[in-house]
This record gives C-alpha cells, structure tokens and sequence, in this order.
C-alpha cells in the first residue's frame, strides 16, 4: 500500500474511534436524560395524585393503592418510609414512582402503598431515531473524511513522487533538474526535494572529478610506457629483456584499458554499425583472440538459424575478447561459445561469477572473489560499457551445471534500423 | 547522543499515550457502569416527598372563598392540586403557586396533567397554564368558588386554549 492509501486509512480509522466513542457517549447520555425525566415526570404524577388522594381519598392520574406488580426494590424503600422512583426491566419495562400513605402517612411505618407507572419501552421512537441519526452521521462522517485524507495524501505523495522521479532521472544520467526538486514550499517534502537535488548535484561533481582523474591518469602514463617499452627493447641481456618487455607489455594493456573505461564514462563512444553475419564473426573473434590473447580450447558452437545482425564489429570483439580472457584466466577449460540467434554464450567451467558481480554488474578494480584470482577488474567493467554503446544487453550469471556464464544479446537487425539508424550513443556516467 | 535522546522522547510519549488512553477507558468504564447501576436502583422522588411534608397546610379559613373540587369535602383555600376531570380524575391542575387569592377571584400558574396511557415521557402530557378562579359562592354554608378558567400557556391537551370547569 502506497503511502497515500496509509495516510487515508489511518485518518479513517481515527475518525472512526472518534465517531464511534462520541455515538457511544452521545447514545448513553440521551438514555440517561430520557430515564431523569421519565423519572421526574413518574414524581410529577405522584405528587399531584397524593396530594388529591390525601384531601380528597381519591384516586388521580391513574394511580394505585397497594399494587400488586409494584417492583420488590421500591417496595421496600416505600415500607420503610421512602417515597422513590425506580426502572423496571423485564419483557414490559417501566416507570414507577411509589410513596407510602395511610396509617402513618409517609413516616416510618405506612399502611399502604401509592403508585403510578407508565411504560418505558426500549425501542421508544426518539430513541431509535437518535441512534439511527448518530449511526448515519458516524458512517457519512467517515466516509467523507476517507475521501478528504485521501485526497489530501495525494497531494502529498505526488510531490513526493514528482521527487522521486527527479531522483531516478538523475539517477539515470540526466542533470539535476533544479525547478522539480529545489520546490519553494518550506514543508517535510520541499525539504526532502532540495535534499535530494543537493545530493545529486555534489555526487555529479565527485564522479565527474574522479573520471577526469583516470582520464588524466591514463593519458599521462601513456606517453612515459610507450617510451619503456621502446628502450626495454634495446636492453642487450635476453632474459631480463623479456621480463622488462613482459611488464611494460602488461603496464601498456592497463593504461589502453584505463583510457577506454574514462571515453566509455564520458559517454562519448559511439557505434559504428554494419551488417555481418554474426556465427562468423564470432569464429573470426575467436580465433584471433587464440592468436593474441592465448586463449586457448574455446569451442564455438551455432543453434538454429545464423542471423545477420546491424553491429560495430570491433566493440563486438572487444566484448567477447574481455570475456574469453577473464574465463581463461579466472575459469576452466574448456571454454564454449554458443551462438542462438542474436545471442552469444559465453561459458566456462570454472566457480562461476561472484554473486555481487552478477547482481550488480562488473565494478573497475573490483576483482571481489578471491578464487577469481587476481586482476584489476578492467576487463569485464569494459565489455559492459561497450555492451552498453552497442544498445546490448550483457547479462553475468551462472551456467545450469556450474562455471560462469556471460550472455549477450545484440538488438536485432530491424530493431537498430528502427531505433537509431548509423550509431547508438552510450549514456553517461 | 542525538539518536538516544530521541529514542528515549520517542519512549516516553508512547508511555504517555498509552497512559493517556488506558485512564480514559478506565474512566469511561466507570461512568458506564455507574449509569447502569443507577438505572436499576430506586432513585429519589423529591416533589412527592415534599407533598409528604407539607400536607395539610393552608386550611385555615380568613374569611376568602377555597375550592372544592368534585364536590368532595371542605373548600380548600389556595389548593395546590385541583381535579378537572372528575369522572376518572384523569386531568389535574398541579403545582400551583397563587399570585393573587382574592374574595371574588383568584389567579395563579401550573401544570395541568393527563393520564394517557402509555405516556413514558413527559413532554406530551404536562401542560402548564394559568389558572383563574371565579364566582364565588356560599355551598353548603362555605365560601367556595364554582368556576375555574385554565387557559394554556403552549401546547394543549384537547385543541382549546382556554377551558371552562364547573366546580362544586
């Protein structure tokens, strides 16, 4: 439940226990005025018949010498020389007032009895009217009051909405909106609105910052590595010369990798599509990653139909090259690529991703599980974000019998030409 | 500290609440329960217990006309109570305070109450009205006035606002 349905529930829910502890009261109060005055109206009656009975010996206003039904309670209070009134229950309630008279008149000890009575029924017509008005007034009040919270909590969880969406933009690259979350109300909400907008703007600047930092980084190491490299080959012993190269090699791989993260943060790749028929293409990759990379015993296998797809080639390498070579590295032989359509398999038979790569996708540095082996967290970080640039998906998961298994899945050919003909633009940061 | 401090305020209302609400509901119970024993008890009936002590006063004669109503014993001088009706004693003039006792006539305020049967409430069978005294004649060797004019100060029991009794 939302949290406009909670407000409108609980304001509900209040007026209810309002309403029905006020009808209770409301209820109680009118049955005890009712019984007073019946009370009082019983001794009216009384007081005029004794006066009349005593003058005159006769009886007035209905009243009755020594009556037989006259209730035990009141009957005892008259013998001992009390006038009083009294409330009888039973299948035929009524009103009674009773006085003594005769021998010793209303002293100690009377002779008889004088009695009026008058019925006093419970479902008397103002009574039910009463508690019919109260029960409609009760149920028309809260169901007024539910549509009046309600509509006053939606005004409330819609600016809280118009927040959240802010947030998700922002979230989603887009720059803080000033004009829907810095509101000018001076409320919980506006206050929550500027906050976020506050947050996002100084996390904006703090990722900004540390993404031209890796840029610079990279670009500044790139020159002095490519000079190492260089002068590493004019090193005269053989050995230590293959170490030098070895390292500067791996220096050099690192610097290109950290460059091609701070463009794909930049959002500034674009694809560069062109149709090709993907079962060979993927051949074509694999066999040169073999080459290159040394990644060895990679089987290549095609289901159904090959597909021509619309696709940039060398970010398509550059996504499968990263992930043959952290299966190799981190997993086992024997590596398989399947190719189903407009999807490519990447598997191995290694302990599979860590968990939190395959809930939140590959993170730079972050090499997380220590049977993964050692490595800068480059790789896969990369063959994201080129996904990304393709408008592919890139899904890390785990195989039906254990091992690591990448799937990618290209847009088809007709929904590129659809979207955006020529090129697809990687969102920001 | 912030955080403490605010649990413990937190706390302390929800106790307060809590003993707020519990108190009401005693004391609502109470109330409740009192009215209820009140309904099944024998209550006092101040007005029939005054008429227990002031009976028979008010009977010397000073020379001025009494009532005799339904023609039964002696003229009373300033009656409180007068019956109407004398058939069934049905309709009665109670509670009247004189504001003037003359020897020709006499005027006063009261109420004028119907048995009905079934009457539970008050409201439809008290009728208050003024009471007017007149002709005043010697019956049987007393002063005694024979006629009484009630007229009805709101509603009215039988549709006329002014009624005409014969006494005596």
């Amino acid at each position: 439940m939302g949290i406009r349905g909670r407000i409108a529930l609980a304001i509900s829910c209040m007026t209810a226990l309002a309403v029905v502890v006020l009808g209770f009261a409301v209820h109680h109060i009118a049955d005890a005025e009712r019984q007073r005055s019946a009370r009082a109206y019983q001794d009216d009656r009384l007081s005029a018949a004794l006066q009349i009975y005593e003058r005159d010996g006769t009886l007035a206003l209905g009243a009755q010498l020594d009556d037989a039904t006259l209730p035990l309670p009141l009957r005892e209070a008259v013998f001992k020389g009390r006038s009083g009134t009294y409330i009888s229950g039973g299948d035929d309630p009524r009103v009674w007032a009773a006085t003594g008279v005769g021998a010793g008149g209303g002293g100690p000890d009377p002779g008889r009895s004088l009695s009026v009575s008058a019925a006093f029924p419970d479902d008397d017509a103002a009574r039910v009217a009463l508690d019919r008005a109260l029960l409609i007034a009760g149920v028309g009040t809260v169901a007024l009051m539910a549509v009046v919270s309600w509509f006053v909590s939606q005004r409330l969880s819609r600016r809280l909405r118009l927040s959240a969406a802010a947030a998700r933009r922002i979230a989603a690259g887009e720059p803080p909106d000033a004009d829907a979350l810095a509101s000018h109300g001076r409320d919980e909400v506006a206050e929550l609105g500027r906050s976020v907008h506050h947050m996002a703007t100084s996390l904006a600047a703090r990722v900004e910052a540390e993404r031209e930092f890796t840029a610079d980084v990279a670009h500044e190491l790139r020159t002095p590595v490519a000079g190492l490299v260089a002068a590493a080959e004019l090193l005269p012993q053989q050995r230590a010369v293959e170490m030098v190269q070895d390292r500067a090699q791996a220096m050099r791989r690192l610097v290109e990798d950290l460059l091609e993260v701070s463009r794909l943060d930049a959002g500034v790749e674009r694809a560069d599509v062109d149709a090709c028929e993907l079962p060979s293409l993927v051949r074509g990759i694999v066999t040169r990653a073999a080459r290159q990379r040394g990644v060895s015993e990679v089987s290549v296998s095609v289901e159904g139909e090959p597909q021509i797809v619309e696709t940039d080639r060398r970010r398509v390498e550059r996504v499968l090259v990263n992930l043959l070579a952290n299966a190799a590295k981190h997993g086992r032989p024997p590596i398989e690529v399947v190719v189903r359509g407009t999807r490519i398999v990447v598997r191995d038979h290694g302990p599979g991703y860590p968990a939190e790569l395959c809930a939140e996708g590959p993170r730079r540095f972050r090499t997380a599980a220590p049977e993964r082996g050692t490595g800068h967290g480059l790789g896969l970080t990369i063959a994201a974000g080129q996904a990304e640039v393709l408008g592919a998906r890139l899904d890390f998961g785990a195989a039906a019998d254990g091992g690591a298994e990448a799937v990618l899945e290209l847009p088809s050919a007709s929904a590129v030409a659809a979207g955006e003909p020529g090129a697809v633009t990687a969102p920001g940061p | 500290m912030t955080d403490r401090d605010g649990s413990r305020w937190v706390r302390g209302r929800t106790a307060l609440a809590a003993f707020a609400v519990v108190t009401a509901l005693a004391a609502g119970g109470v109330w409740f329960s009192q009215a209820t024993d009140r309904a099944s008890a024998v209550d006092a009936a101040p007005k029939t217990s005054a008429a227990q002590d002031v009976k028979s006063a008010g009977r010397s004669s000073a020379g001025l006309p009494g009532v005799r109503a339904c023609g039964i014993g002696e003229p009373e001088i300033k009656p409180r109570v007068i019956t109407l009706t004398c058939a069934d004693a049905g309709m009665v003039a109670t509670a009247i305070t004189w504001e003037r006792y003359g020897a020709q006539e006499a005027e006063g305020k009261g109420v004028v109450q119907v048995e009905r049967t079934a009457a539970g409430v008050a409201t439809d069978s008290s009728f208050p009205a003024t009471f007017r005294l007149f002709g005043a004649k010697t019956v049987d060797g007393a002063r005694a006035f024979t006629g009484l004019e009630v007229t009805y100060e709101r509603s009215t029991p039988l549709g006329d606002t002014t009624e005409m009794y014969n006494l005596a």
